[in-house]
This record gives C-alpha cells, structure tokens and sequence, in this order.
C-alpha cells in the first residue's frame, strides 16, 4: 500500500468527522464550566453568610459587542461560501475587532472591580463569590483569545483566497461555530452571575 | 569477610546456580527440539486446574473465614444501639452476596470445566433468551430495592434521630488536629461554648471564646468518657485538614471538615467493664481512630474510649477542671471584664453542614 | 496493491500530509514510530507507556506492602533505593502516603485509563470498524503526547526534594492545598496537577476522535447493531471521558488557584503550623463533589473497555455467540448513565444532608442491576460452549470472577448505613482493587494476549501466558480476599502500620500474608514481561486469523500498513458473533464474507442471497 493517504469510503456525512469533533469540544467545554457555575451553587448554599457585590454595568455594554460579533462572524460564512472575499474580509476583520474590545471591556471590568474593592483573593471576605467572578470570566476570556487565533487564521485563509466557494471551508465554518459557542457561553454566564448576584 | 556475608554470598551463589541448572536444561531442550509437555493438552489442563482452583479456594474461603471471624470488630459486638439492627442488616446483605457469589461460581467453574474444547464437537448456537434475561433483571432488581429498603430505615434512624433523643442527649465535642484529637465536654451549663479557630492564642489551642460565659465551665479531657444508655450528640471539628473520627465498636464514623461542623448521634448500649467480659479479654478498651487521610501520623490518632454508668460518668467529669480556670492560672493579667453571653450559637463555622 | 482500488474522493484536511503525492513510500523513523499518526503505532505507544508506568506503580505496591507486614524492622536496601526517605531502612510516615498515592494515581490514571482505554481503542476502532484511521490522526497524535508529557511529569515528580503528592490518589484538600500539612503538598502537588492537566487533555482529544470515528467512519453494512462489543465499550466509554473529565479540570483549577494564588474555594477556618489561615467561605467537601463527579465515572472508564474485551474474547473463545448482545448493551448504556448520578455514595459520612444521602443510595444500588445482567450473560455465553483455554481466554473468564466478588462488596457499600462504619477501611480496598484494579487488569492482559498477533504480527508463548495466569489469578485473590477480613476488623486505609490500636493489630499476620501473597503475584508478572518482549522479536510468526475469529481486524494483512487495508475496505454482511452457526461447515462465519459464499454443510439449504445493507453512511450522525 503507496499511500499515506487516508481515503474514506464514499460517504454523504451529515456532519463532517471534523465538525463532530468540534462538537464534542464544545460539550466538553460545556462541562467545565457547567462543573464551576454548579461548583459556585454549592458553594453558595453551604455558607452562612453570602456577600454580594455589584456586577459592573460595563458587562451589558460587553456583552452586547460580542452577540454583535456573532453576526459580522455568520456574515464573513456566508459571504465565504458565496466566494466573495472582500465582504468576507470585512465581516471577519469586524468580528476579531469586536473581540478584541471584548477582551478590552472585560479588563475595565477587573479595573473596575478592583477599585471597588473586589479582589480575586481576599481573606476578608467570608465567601467567594468574587473569586468565582474572576474565575468564570477569566477562563470565558482565555477561551475568546484562543478563538481569535482561530479567526486569524480564516483571516489568512481568506485573504489568501484559500477557500472555494461550495467546499473546502470547513476551517472558516468550524471557527464560526467555534465563535458562536463562545457568545452564548457568555450570554450564559453573564446571565448566570446577574441572577447569582441578586440575592 | 565475615561469616553471615559468607553465608549470604553462598546463598546467592545457590540461587545462581539453580537458575543455571534450569536455563541450561531449557536451552538443551530446545536445541534437540524436545519438547517435554507435548503431550500435555492446555485445555484439558488449564479446564482440571479451573476446578481445582474452584474447589480449593472454596474450601480456603470457608476456613480463612471462620479463622478470621471472632476477630471482627466492625460486624460483631455492637456496642451501640443503632450497631445492633446495622450488624443485623450487614449479615443479612452478607448472605445474600455469599448465595450470588457461591451459585454464580459454581456455575461459572462447572462451565468451564464441563466445556472444553473436545474434538468434533460444536457449541449451540444459542444468541439469546429474553425470558432468562428478563429473569435475571427482574430478581437483583427486586433483592436490590429490598436491601434499598432495609437501607434506607437504618440510615434515617441513624441519621435523623427523633426529637425525643435529641431533648435527651448529652454534648460533647471532638476536634481534629494534625495529629490529635480534642475532646471537649460542655461542663455544668450543659451547653458548649463559642470556639472557632481565630481566637486561638497561646494555650487557648481549641480557640474557645473568652468572651462567651458558656466557655468558661468548658472541660477539656484526654479520654472520651460516655454514660451507657444515654444518647450522645458528638459535634465534631477539624482545625487543619480533613479528620474522620472514627469508633469502630460504636459504629460511628463522621467527618471533621474544616468550617464545616459535623454532627452525630449515637448510644453506647455496652459500658467497658461489660465488653471486658463479652470479649474475654480483661486488657480491652474501646478506641477512637481517625480514618480520613490526615498526614504523616494519620495511623497514630489514638484516644481510648471509656464507657461508663451515669454515676461513674457523673463522678469522673465532676473530678475534671474547667479549661478557663487552667487558662487563667496560666495567665494571671487576663482582662476578665469583657464576659458576657455571645447568643445562641454554639460554634462558628463559616459554613452549615446541610449542603 | 493497485492504486486505483482506493477511492480516493474524501480526503481528511488534518492529518493526511502529502495525500496527492502517492509516492510517498518512505517515512523517517521519527515520522514512522516517534511522531506517528498511524493509529496502530499510537497504540502500541500507549501499551508501552502503559506497560512501564505499571512496573513503576506496582513496584512502589511490592515496597510499601514490606512497611505493612514489618512495620518495625529496617530494611538496609530500602535506605539505599529510597535514601532520605527511608532512614536506616525504615520508611518514613510521609513517604508511605506519598507512594500510596503514586501507586493509586498511576495504576488508576496512567495504565488502567491510558494503558487500557488508549491502547485498545485506537487499536480497535479502525480496525473493528473497517476505517483506514481515526477521523484525525494529528489530534490522535497529540493525545499520545499529552500522555507522555503528563507521565514525565509525574515520574519527574517521584525525584524532587519534598517529595511527590501524598494526600492520596484523591487528593482531597485540605491535606492536597496545604504544604504545611504534608511535605507532598508542595512542588509534589503542583508537578501533580500540572501532570493532570495533560492527562486530561489526553483523555479528551483521545475520547473525542473515538466517539467521531465510530459513529462516522464505519465501513459499509457496519450498522451499529453489528459493531463487537468490544466498539459499543470503547464508544460509551468515550463519552463518560468527555463528560467527565472536564469537571475534573474544573477541579483541578480551583484547587491550582487556592495553592498558588491564596483563594478560598476549598479552604476554610484553618489554623495549622501555628498560624490562623486567612481563608473563608471555601468548603472541602465541594471539592469531593467535583472529584467524584469525575471519580465515580473514571471507574467505569477503567472498567468499560475490560469488559468490552472479555466480551469478544469470551464469544471467540467458547466459539458461541455472545449471549444477550442487546442486553449487554442495553446494560453498558444503563451503567454509563447511571454513573453520573452516584457520585455522592463516596461522600456518605462527609456530613451532607442525609436526604441526598437516600437519594445516592438508591440510584448507587440500581447500578448493580446492569452489572448483574452482564455477569449472568457471560456464564451464559459459556455454557454448552466449545471452550478454548487460550491466554486470552483464561484471563477473560478471570475478569468474570473478579467482576463479581468485587461488584458484589459495592452492595454493601452504597449502603450509606452500611458505609459508616465501613468507609475507608480495606473493606473499600478490597472492593476496589477487585473489581477496578484486579478485573480492569485482566481486561489489559486479555486484549494483550488477545490481540498480539495483529499488534506485533507474531505470537505470544501460550505457556508462558498460562504460568503468568495461575500466578496472577491465585496470587490476586490471595491478596485481595482477606482484606475483606481486615476490613471487617476495622482496619483503615491509607495506615502506616497497623500497630497502635490493639483491633488492627489483631491483623498483623494477615498484613504479613497478604504481603507475600503481593510479592507472589509480583514475580509472575516477569512472566508477561519476558513474554512480551521476546515474542515481539522472537515470537511464532502468526497467521492470518490465529483465533478464528469474525471480526474485520482479522482481514487485514499479518502486518497491517498505514491505511490498514490495501485494497477496498472490506464490507460488512452480519453480526460479529456468528459462532458455531448451524448449517456452515465452519464455526466461525467472519463479517465480510456474504452468505452466498459461505462454506455450508452437505444438505444444507443456503439462505437466498440477501443485497447487503447499504453502506453505513450517515447512520453514525443519526444515532
Ligand atoms: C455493584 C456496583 C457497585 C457499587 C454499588 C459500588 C459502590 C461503591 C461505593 C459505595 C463506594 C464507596 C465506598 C467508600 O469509600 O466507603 C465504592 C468505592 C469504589 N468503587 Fe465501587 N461500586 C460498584 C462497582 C464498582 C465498579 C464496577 C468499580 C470499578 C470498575 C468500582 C470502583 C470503585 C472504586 C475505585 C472505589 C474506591 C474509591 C476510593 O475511595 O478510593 N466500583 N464503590
Ligand atoms: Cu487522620
Ligand atoms: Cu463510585
């Protein structure tokens, strides 16, 4: 056998292999951080007294950039898949900047907190609440640079005309879910701290 | 060279040889292509020793456990009372796990035995029976919510003692350190005072609360002594890492867990003199160990467990000197002003044990 | 091999360099062994790594079981092995914990989950399922990588001044958090942890290609009712590793901030070393939930692929179908899912509310329901067998045993009141170490000896194998079974010795047998050793199929090349379990062969040609 080549059998996936693996990336994500926000539940009911602080208001303004970052990313597919690259450009050239504002709002937000007096480690506090604050948002924004990376990528992809419209855009449709993912993820968490922190 | 490195050389040396001897034998073996188990039939070997292995380890079974038996002090002699109907549960799970373990081996190693691999002769093809498999779902499933049942009564009966035995039971508090245990009992006021781990200071290492009165009468003893028939509400604590005081013959066990106070009932129904007797052996104590991974001297957290009549008790903890007297002696200039009553809690503990 | 039988309209983006460039005959060494993307190269790196992480994780067994039988005497050869460690030949407190917990993270983690589920799933899986790989070779590769860096590290860690992790291989906080409870709980934790880490990443980049490639990559006909079981065990343990393991990493890096940084998520009012901790709020037993929500299905990661194993072993050796092929599923479904939901029957006693505690209980003896089914199938598939002692046999039978004597003490314990007094005793260690450590082991050796022939393309000495058996199979039951009498005497885990309280001490003897018993079994293990060394240079060269088997992996060539077939895949006409099927002059029917090409028996009217079910195709994304 000549070929280092791995040949399928001729197959109609409904998903590709790639894609299904993504998908399985995702749930497990989904694990890790359902295991902190369920981590940060229990917590909660066991202490006496839980404190509250006040969730800065900058996050709705966040939050509303990266949910506007999901459709410049669904528009750059979809321009992509049309073989217009241009508008492709664009369209990802908005979603990185979008998320890289992101990541500059959520730095505010820590600057904001700390002068509030809310540090990630404080032995004055009776609960940690404020820790599971940093840690959610932290791990949400590690995950936001690792899909900015993904998106240079498509942004090299793209520019290079690398894609053909009709196939072969697998990367740039992977990173959008990708993306995606990350958007409700914070739509979740974000939804999941105001609550938390309504007493 | 002295004689014992002699000795012990020589003895290598024998090792040496044997090996030698039998790596040569092989290698002669093999060069003249003799093989001597030709004729031996693996299957019809290893099928004999299948049984001979059945047979033996059955009779080892039975032997090592009557051997063993009288030594067990976790599943015979209870010396409390939710021990006995807990012992009696364990048995009765014990033999049901015997029949499942007895009947399932039986037939596993008859199978194997009767089975093997014969010339000409076939398997049945045989892929599946849904009534024999509805038949072994349906029987464990019902064994299971039997033994779920009789399960769940004990546990509640341990755990969630009525009110009545609350009312009635007596305080005492154990706390877990690297590598001890504190036992604190609550003195004339019946109740235990104040104590969390930041108002701990020089020989204050229990970190009573000075400042509450119900601490003042605290008694802190070296040996855990109980009155027989009496409910006992053990509050437990740990300073550091994670303890689990642990009386076997009471079968109590309960973790100490760090800001997170634990609780447990229980009733000693034997005091030590009549286990003395019960066991035949006039040296026997009770014992509390720790048995939660701890540290480097985990092994070693001993304390002896006496139980005793009410009188006995009585008498022994009237003899005990409240822990605030010890603690002023030992520091003269103390400010005594500031006694007053701290409210009802009886222990800080950042955290409630209803998680 | 004509180029042209290879379809080649599908190419896979990663992982297949240089797929235009046919003539790509040649791979460097590095590329062909080190950095390979072959799944059965992948594979045998992984046996291997398993194979020396459980001569380091038995070995520190065999030392410390010498502690628990002479807890007084000095052993001058321990002080040269383990120098400061074990001063004047006696070991020291700290480090008997410390090689406990090395011993238990690396026989749980590092050969039970990587040694077994890796090897064998990316052995198998390609090969069962008729794939030319895994869906990605490149993530494929990189899961072998992660592992051997987490095992580096964790090896690394055995050799540093304070010593390595000692809080055992669950390190609950606060012992695991706090250097100044235990020595370990320094840089032994943190080089831990970061080991973890990896091996976490390994687990999922691993799983994920597992779960995509069987239910993608299915050769035609391979519907999933007529994947071995060995492919359903692989499957479902795959999915318990993605949904588990991530809570694990949840865990492990809030665990890493209270160490490094001075949080509080598990820490709370502790005053140690002389000072009061500045921690609040933090609950040690949170951390138990997480770990156990890991923990509980990590023992059905570690059993799962054994018992998938010992299923095809079983069926092919007794040359009979597997009795009850649904329901073996049907009950590996229920265990999967059931696992999740009985996390907390390892937290009985840690103080939380006796309501869950019911709640557990019932959900923890269910599971026994699906373990029971699976025990009677396997007797069942015995009987009235045509039984073939092989090696692979003997220990897949040896597993059956072990799975029950070990399941059946897991009656007794989820019992939460039961499990007052016998938690963390050797009662607990007993249960585990039969029906995880002794029954996984066996699901280990029984793909090894199994399977050999395909890895290697030579045999293994059957002699050598029965010997290693008896020795294994006496020598573990010697070990494990009168820890249940220890047990039941009250004897806890994790002691140093057994001496300062007079109802353990009354077990010194059985601890001195039990250790003999260990260093039994200890030496037959240089059986396999020898075994496997030698026959991988100088074994029988084996033929085609060297068990009769029905299964695809047979079809390949002795020495399978990269892309495992080479012509076209082989399609799928049936089950894998056709054995002894009447009618056909054979007993044994293998998978790819149509019926109107079988071997039947004079006067046997075959059955009309059927047109075999269309290729699988997009079945697997339908499940
Ligand atoms: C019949 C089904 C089973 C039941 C009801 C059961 C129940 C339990 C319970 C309640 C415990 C906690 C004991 C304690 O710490 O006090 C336990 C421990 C354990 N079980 Fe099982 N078990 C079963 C089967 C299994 C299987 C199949 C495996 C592995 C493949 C397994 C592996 C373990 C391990 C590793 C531990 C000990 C963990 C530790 O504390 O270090 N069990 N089991
Ligand atoms: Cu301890
Ligand atoms: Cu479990």
């Amino acid at each position: 056998m000549a070929t280092t080549g791995l040949n399928m059998a001729k197959r109609n996936y409904i998903v590709h292999p790639h894609k299904f693996n993504l998908w399985l990336a995702i749930i497990s994500l989904i694990m890790v951080f359902g295991g902190l926000t369920s981590a940060y539940l229990v917590a909660r009911s066991m202490v006496k007294q839980p404190e509250f602080f006040d969730i800065p208001n900058l996050l709705w303004i966040n939050t509303g950039i990266i949910l506007l970052s999901s459709f410049s990313m669904q528009f750059a597919v979809w321009r992509v898949r049309k073989g217009d690259e241009k508008q492709a450009l664009i369209g990802l050239l908005l979603t990185c900047l979008m998320g890289i504002v992101f990541l500059f709002g959520q730095y505010s937000v820590y600057q904001e907190m700390v002068l509030g007096g809310n540090y990630f480690v404080d032995p004055m506090r009776a609960d940690d609440s404020v820790s599971y604050f940093y840690i959610l948002t932290g791990l949400h924004g590690t995950h936001i640079i690792a899909g900015l990376i993904a998106l240079f990528f498509a942004l090299i992809k793209t520019g290079f005309k690398m894609y053909k419209p009709g196939k072969k855009i697998l990367s740039i449709e992977m990173t959008a879910t990708f993306w995606h993912f990350l958007d409700l993820l914070w739509v979740y968490l974000f939804v999941f701290l105001l609550f938390t922190q309504q007493g | 060279m002295d004689a014992q490195s002699l000795l012990s050389l020589t003895k290598w040396l024998l090792v040496f040889i044997f090996f030698l001897v039998i790596y040569s034998m092989a290698l002669v073996l093999r060069l003249k292509k003799i093989d001597p188990f030709k004729e031996w039939n693996p299957t019809k070997i290893n099928g004999g020793l299948m049984m001979l292995f059945f047979i033996v380890g059955t009779i080892a079974a039975v032997w090592s456990s009557a051997y063993w038996f009288p030594k067990f002090a976790l599943v015979l002699d209870p010396a409390s009372e939710h021990g006995v109907s807990l012992d009696r549960m364990f048995w009765r799970t014990m033999i049901v796990s015997i029949a499942v373990v007895v009947v399932t081996h039986t037939i596993l190693f008859y199978f194997l035995w009767r089975y093997q691999d014969r010339p000409g002769q076939k398997a049945l093809y045989y892929p599946h029976n849904n009534k024999l498999e509805v038949i072994w779902t349906v029987v464990p499933a019902i064994v299971m919510t039997i033994l779920i049942a009789d399960g769940v009564r004990n546990w509640h009966d341990i755990m969630d003692p009525d009110e009545a035995t609350k009312e009635a039971s007596i305080d005492v508090e154990l706390t877990g350190r690297q590598f001890q245990w504190d036992i604190r009992y609550p003195g004339v006021d019946k109740e235990l005072g104040q104590a969390h781990v930041k108002y701990i200071s020089g020989a204050n290492t229990l970190g009573l609360n000075f400042d509450d009165v119900k601490t003042h009468d605290d008694i802190l003893a070296t040996e855990l002594h109980l009155p027989v028939g009496v409910p006992v509400h053990v509050h437990i604590r740990s300073m550091d890492v994670l303890h689990s005081p642990t009386l076997m013959q009471f079968r109590v066990k309960m973790d100490a867990v760090p800001g997170m106070p634990t609780n447990f009932y229980f009733t000693p129904s034997v005091t030590t003199k009549e286990m003395r007797e019960i066991k035949g052996d006039p040296e026997f104590e009770y014992e509390m160990s720790c048995q939660q991974i701890c540290g480097g001297a985990h092994y070693n957290m001993r304390r002896v467990v006496v139980v005793e009549t009410m009188e006995e008790y009585q008498k022994w903890l009237s003899e005990q000197k409240a822990f605030y007297t010890t603690f002023k002696e030992m520091n003269p200039g103390m400010d005594e002003g500031k006694t007053a009553d701290a409210g009802d809690i009886k222990e800080i503990g950042t955290l409630t044990s209803t998680n | 091999m004509a180029e042209s039988n290879i379809t080649s309209d599908f190419h896979l983006e990663v992982g297949d360099h240089g797929h235009d460039d046919h003539h790509h005959h040649e791979q460097g060494f590095l590329q062909k062994y080190i950095f390979s993307q072959d799944h059965k190269i992948i594979a045998k790196q992984f046996l291997i790594t398993g194979i020396i992480s459980a001569i380091v994780g038995i070995t520190f067994s065999a030392l410390f079981r010498l502690q628990l039988a002479y807890p007084d005497t000095a052993f001058p050869f321990l002080e040269s092995l383990l120098g400061k460690w074990a001063p004047g030949g006696i070991i020291k407190p700290e480090f008997y914990l410390a090689m406990v917990t090395m011993h238990g993270t690396i026989m749980v983690f590092f050969v039970l989950t990587a040694g077994l589920s890796g090897t064998f799933s990316n052995f198998l899986i390609p090969l069962q399922i008729g794939a030319r790989d895994m869906a990605s070779g490149f993530i494929n590769m990189l899961s072998y990588w992660a592992f051997f860096i987490s095992a580096v590290i964790m090896f690394l860690s055995i050799f540093i001044e304070t010593g390595p992790a000692s809080g055992g291989w669950t390190i609950y906080p606060p012992l695991s958090a706090l250097p100044q409870a235990i020595p370990g709980s320094g840089l032994g934790m943190t080089l831990w942890l970061t080991s973890m880490v990896f091996f976490i990443a390994s687990g999922m980049l691993g799983a994920i290609n597992y779960i995509t490639t069987i239910l993608n990559l299915r050769t035609g006909g391979m519907t999933m009712d007529r994947m071995p079981l060995t492919m359903w065990a692989f499957l479902l343990t795959a999915i318990l590793v993605v949904l588990s393991f991530p809570v694990l990493l949840s865990a492990a890096l809030l665990l890493f901030m209270d160490r490094l940084l001075g949080t509080s998520f598990y820490l709370s009012d502790i005053f140690i070393g002389g000072e009061v901790l500045h921690h609040a709020g933090g609950s040690p037993v949170l951390f138990q939930h997480l770990f156990w929500f890991l923990g509980h299905p990590e023992v059905y990661i570690v059993l799962l692929p054994a018992l998938g194993i010992s299923s095809e072993v079983i069926s092919v050796n007794s040359r009979k179908p597997i009795f009850g092929y649904k329901a073996m599923i049907g009950s590996m479904i229920g265990i999967a899912v059931l696992s999740f939901i009985v996390w907390a029957h390892h937290m009985f006693v840690t103080g939380m509310n006796p309501f869950l505690g019911t709640v557990f209980m019932l959900f923890t003896l269910i599971i026994a329901v699906p373990s029971a089914i699976k025990a009677f199938n396997y007797i069942t598939t015995l009987w009235k067998g045509n039984i073939r002692f092989t090696p692979a046999m003997m220990f897949a039978v040896g597993l059956v045993s072990f799975f029950i004597t070990g399941g059946i003490t897991g009656i007794f314990l989820g019992n939460a009141a039961l499990d007052i007094p016998l938690h963390d005793t050797y009662f607990v260690v007993a249960h585990f170490h039969l029906v995880m450590g002794s029954a996984s082991a066996f699901g280990l050796f029984a793909g090894v000896y199994h399977w050999f022939p395909k890895m290697f393309g030579r045999m293994m000495n059957p002699r050598l194998g029965y010997i290693h058996f008896w020795f294994t199979f006496v020598g573990l039951y010697l070990v494990f079974f009168p820890q249940h009498f220890q047990g039941m005497g009250g004897v806890s885990r994790h002691y140093y010795a057994f001496t300062e309280f007079s109802f353990m001490a009354e077990f010194l003897d059985l601890s001195k047998f039990i250790t003999y018993a260990a260093w039994f079994t200890f030496v037959g293990q240089f059986f396999f050793l020898f075994n496997f060394i030698y026959s991988i240079f100088r074994g029988k060269v084996a033929p085609a199929n060297p068990w009769k088997s029905n299964t695809l992996e047979w079809t390949t060539p002795i020495k399978p090349q990269h892309g495992n077939w080479p012509g076209e895949i082989p399609s799928v006409y049936r089950w894998p379990y056709d054995y002894s099927k009447p009618g056909l002059k054979d007993d044994f029917c293998p998978q790819h062969i149509p019926d109107e090409e079988l071997d039947y028996e004079d006067g046997f009217e075959p059955p009309k040609p059927v047109k075999p079910k269309e290729p699988a195709q997009t079945e697997g994304s339908k499940e």
